[in-house]
């Protein structure tokens, strides 16, 4: 800059402060990019090329998948055996609402969208939804995969795209519980509760489990899923432990949690409608 | 630089950012698209070409991203000043003193965008 840099410096800064006040007080944020045919465009391409790297991905690991297929199908039979558990359970809880007088369990209304963008910015993540205020959508709705694997939550809702708060995002919180962990009390006769704790985004570190207690009982590979006593709807799956910190010194645990969403492709999701 | 040659790569530099990046390799953590517009300010050595087509990207960006206007705009205009501020002092020549200039820059960029989006 050659003339007085300063005084042109100052003009637009006056310039953007303008616009921003006339943005938010005047046009009240309606200055949106949002063509819907280019949305549609970048979700369709973030499928494709989403579908071209999990093949990739898929072929490289050609010999790791051969084992993997093995031990899934191990699995599938502790699998077979908890769904025929949770027929019965369910069938079991159906028949005592009924008796108890207590409502139906809330089934929440779908909709399905898709993911067109997702990189990191100074404000978070940029995850964007191919739909908005048109299709029904409003803040705070919960955002999954197919496999119920939480993606995060609707943050900001634009007429025909909205912003997602991604897990990892630092702004993003969830009440969590452990499934297939157990603490005892001290007086050890009270029935066992599940580990608890509020899962924070941590962007490239994931997640971390807070207010864990020393006493609790939490190991690698544990599976985290939502608890239902915030705004989220219970049992759907944030993650698996990664990493616990144990230091006698500090009243918690330090857990580092691995979201489930790092293994899972994202071009399709589903939105969950809170209200 | 042709103007039109950056606007067409600071376009492939967002769908490479938020498209190829995350969907084909699975890496969501990219800030290319950031990155780009500091290094396009000092190619331009923040001169008023520069801040005006960084403005006008920024902006592009941000009704994109769905972001608060001014969100990436105002930060890009506070890393401006920060070179303005550095070339007073050391009177920026050599390519090293660029490139760490650039790299006050990106940073003083980044902490006053979570400083602005906060305040939006």
């Amino acid at each position: 800059m050659k003339k007085s840099p300063i005084k042109l410096g100052v003009i637009l800064l006056v310039a953007v402060i303008s616009a921003i006040f006339l943005n938010k007080h005047v046009f009240k944020d309606k200055l949106i990019f949002s063509s819907k045919h280019f949305i549609n465009l970048t979700s369709y391409l973030f499928t494709k090329a989403e579908n071209l790297g999990g093949f990739a991905g898929k072929v490289a690991n050609f010999n790791r998948l051969a084992s993997e297929n093995n031990k899934l199908k191990k699995d599938q039979k502790i699998v077979f055996d908890l769904k025929a558990k949770i027929d019965n359970l369910e069938n079991e809880n159906s028949f005592l609402r009924q008796t108890a007088h207590i409502s139906q369990k809330l089934d929440y209304p779908i909709v399905y969208a898709g993911i067109f963008n997702l990189n990191l910015s100074p404000t978070g993540y940029n995850t964007l939804l191919n739909k908005g205020v048109q299709n029904g959508i409003s803040e705070g709705d919960a955002v999954i995969t197919s496999e119920g694997i939480l993606v995060g939550k609707i943050q900001k809702v634009m007429q025909n795209f909205s912003r997602v708060l991604f897990v990892s995002d630092p702004e993003f919180k969830i009440t969590a519980k452990v499934i297939s962990s157990v603490t005892f009390t001290a007086n050890g006769g009270t029935p066992p509760t599940a580990v608890a704790g509020i899962a924070r985004g941590a962007l490239g570190d994931g997640m971390y489990l807070d207010f864990v207690v020393q006493g609790d009982e939490i190991k690698e590979e544990d599976v985290l899923i939502s608890t239902g006593n915030d705004l989220f709807p219970p049992a759907l799956v944030i993650g698996s432990v990664d990493h616990v910190e144990v230091n006698p010194t500090q009243i918690f645990k330090k857990v580092r949690i691995r979201p489930a969403i790092k293994d899972v492709q994202l071009g399709r999701v589903l939105v969950i409608k809170m209200r | 630089m042709n103007k039109w040659l950056i606007v067409v790569l600071f376009l492939a530099v967002m769908s490479l950012d938020g498209i190829i990046f995350p969907a084909l390799f699975g890496f969501r953590e990219s800030f290319l698209t950031i990155i780009f517009l500091v290094v396009m300010l000092l190619y331009y050595e923040v001169s008023l070409q520069g801040l005006v087509l960084g403005g006008a990207l920024s902006g592009l960006a941000e009704f994109y991203w769905g972001l608060e206007l001014g969100a990436l705009i105002l930060p890009l205009l506070l890393s401006a000043g920060a070179f303005f501020l550095l070339n007073k002092f050391f009177n920026i020549r050599s390519r090293v003193l660029m490139i760490l200039s650039g790299v006050i820059m990106f940073i003083v960029f980044w902490e006053t965008s979570i400083l602005v989006s906060k305040i939006l």
